[in-house]
């Protein structure tokens, strides 16, 4: 009977936790550091509690449209706005920025020595799939290095794909963005940035959906972004 | 989905080389389903003391752990630098990690522990008398393997192979992480499914799970047959 009575009590907690209304925030894997940390400064400043849900971007796009359930989405804004979904209003969160990192055991010295003969893979997320992919692939044809690189570019999934085949040192360098690495410390070798006049700018946004559940909370965390701390936040996960 | 999209999409020469090579990784898995996990369930279902349980952990672990973290200690051990990896490539030249050994391995890993869990079950009760009785009758182990407990376990043996199969067919995560998941080189039809919902070709995912389903009901209709002779 206790058993019973507890049950109930927990439910009844889990479902007034439910009834406040929370900020439902999608976001592409790869900004989970970033994306955690807005949200919580959020929490903090708002009293809104908010919901995270992560996930490759193909995925939470399809999870914005058919479950109605999502406020708020980061990415990258060439890409959200392309997508058939309605949006209100976007926010800028900061610039993606691509870099070369290289595993435990090797250096770089400038970007351009992915083509060097001691580079015998260099890792790149897809361009069709992934934003880096695509600015890898941008930086690769304007400094002339694709034709150089062509036979150990090893084109995979996504950025955390990259990442991880730099951590185990599985590849001699991969393109990778900055967030993805920056926290890595001696867990990897290191990394350079790319310069970013040589691929399209990265617009890191927060974009609010017409069906947004909660539009009221929607627009204090839109607020929220242009301030000072969420800005701080922003540049110190590398933006 | 028109009709007209759903014959590009069968068209499409991309979707040519992923079900060639999964046919290909199942022409080296499904034998190693047999002729590994048919003796493994036999030892983990017969065999007592410690190192039968630790074997019986580790071959339980791949169903337990997500699928991803599989890959990841995989892809450590067996990677240019980790310590199985470094010691193939050094002496034998066999790379792993980026090619066929790779995805063969990963849906080895899935698949084996669904191949030795019903065996497993299996060769308990009954078959410790017939095994005596052949062992009396002067027959020696290798004899009495085939010719006692393989028909004695046929039912099981079908079943863990439908199941292996089918979750090896089906396995994503080690396979990316082993695989890479390279176009033209280690997509096989399991990524290329996962590629495309990534990309929102659900023509093209729909397509390749159609015939996932295909290969699933077959194996049913199959295993029907094998349960009824």
């Amino acid at each position: 009977m206790k058993r019973i009575l507890w049950s109930c009590l927990l439910v009844l907690l889990l479902t007034g936790q439910a009834l406040a209304e929370p900020l439902t925030i999608a976001a592409g894997a790869g900004y989970k550091k970033l994306v955690t940390e807005l949200a919580k400064a959020f929490e903090t400043a708002s009293g809104t509690k908010t919901e995270l849900v992560l996930g490759n971007m193909g995925q939470v796009l399809t999870q914005a449209k058919s479950s109605g359930a999502i406020d708020v989405i980061v990415g990258e804004k060439g890409f959200l706005e392309k997508s058939d979904i309605p949006f209100s209003g976007s926010v800028a969160i900061g610039r993606g920025l691509l870099v070369v990192a290289w595993p435990k055991g090797k250096t770089l010295n400038a970007p351009a020595d992915v083509a060097n003969a001691s580079v015998k893979r260099l890792a790149m997320p897809d361009p069709q799939k992934a934003i880096y992919g695509k600015a890898a692939t941008q930086y690769l044809e304007k400094s002339g290095l694709q034709k150089a690189v062509a036979d150990k570019l090893l084109v995979v999934a996504t950025v955390p794909q990259v990442t991880t085949y730099l951590l185990s040192g599985e590849v001699d360098a991969g393109f990778v963005n900055r967030t993805d690495v920056m926290d890595l410390g001696p867990a990897i070798g290191g990394y350079l940035e790319i310069d970013a006049s040589l691929y399209d700018p990265i617009e890191i946004v927060a974009e609010q959906l017409v069906a947004a559940k909660n539009a009221a909370g929607a627009k204090a965390f839109a607020t929220f972004l242009a301030s000072e701390g969420a800005r701080d936040i922003a540049k110190k996960h590398g933006m | 989905m028109t009709p007209v999209s759903f014959w590009a999409t069968a068209y499409d020469a991309g979707i040519g080389f992923p079900i060639l090579l999964t046919l290909r990784v199942m022409a080296v898995a499904i034998p190693v389903f047999f002729l590994l996990g048919v003796p493994l369930g036999y030892l983990l279902g017969r065999g007592r003391g410690r190192g039968v349980a630790v074997l019986d952990f580790l071959v339980s672990l791949p169903l337990v752990l997500p699928p991803m973290a599989v890959g990841f200690f995989l892809l450590l051990l067996l990677g240019r630098q980790g310590p199985i990896g470094l010691p193939l490539r050094h002496f034998f030249d066999l790379e792993i990690v980026f090619g066929f050994p790779g995805l063969a391995l990963a849906a080895i890993t899935s698949g084996i522990p669904l191949m030795v869990r019903p065996v497993q079950a299996a060769v308990r009760g009954d078959l410790v008398r017939l095994v005596e009785l052949s062992a009396v009758l002067g027959k020696n182990a290798p004899t009495t393997f085939l010719r006692v407990v393989l028909p004695y376990c046929r039912k099981s043996i079908a079943a863990g192979l439908f199941l292996a199969t089918g979750r090896a067919l089906g396995e994503v995560g080690v396979s990316l992480l082993l695989g890479g998941d390279i176009v033209g080189r280690t997509n096989t039809v399991s990524l290329e499914i996962y590629n495309a919902v990534f990309t929102g070709e659900f023509a093209r995912a729909g397509l390749l799970s159609g015939l996932l389903a295909l290969v699933s009901l077959l194996l049913t209709l199959a295993l029907k047959r094998t349960g009824r002779g």
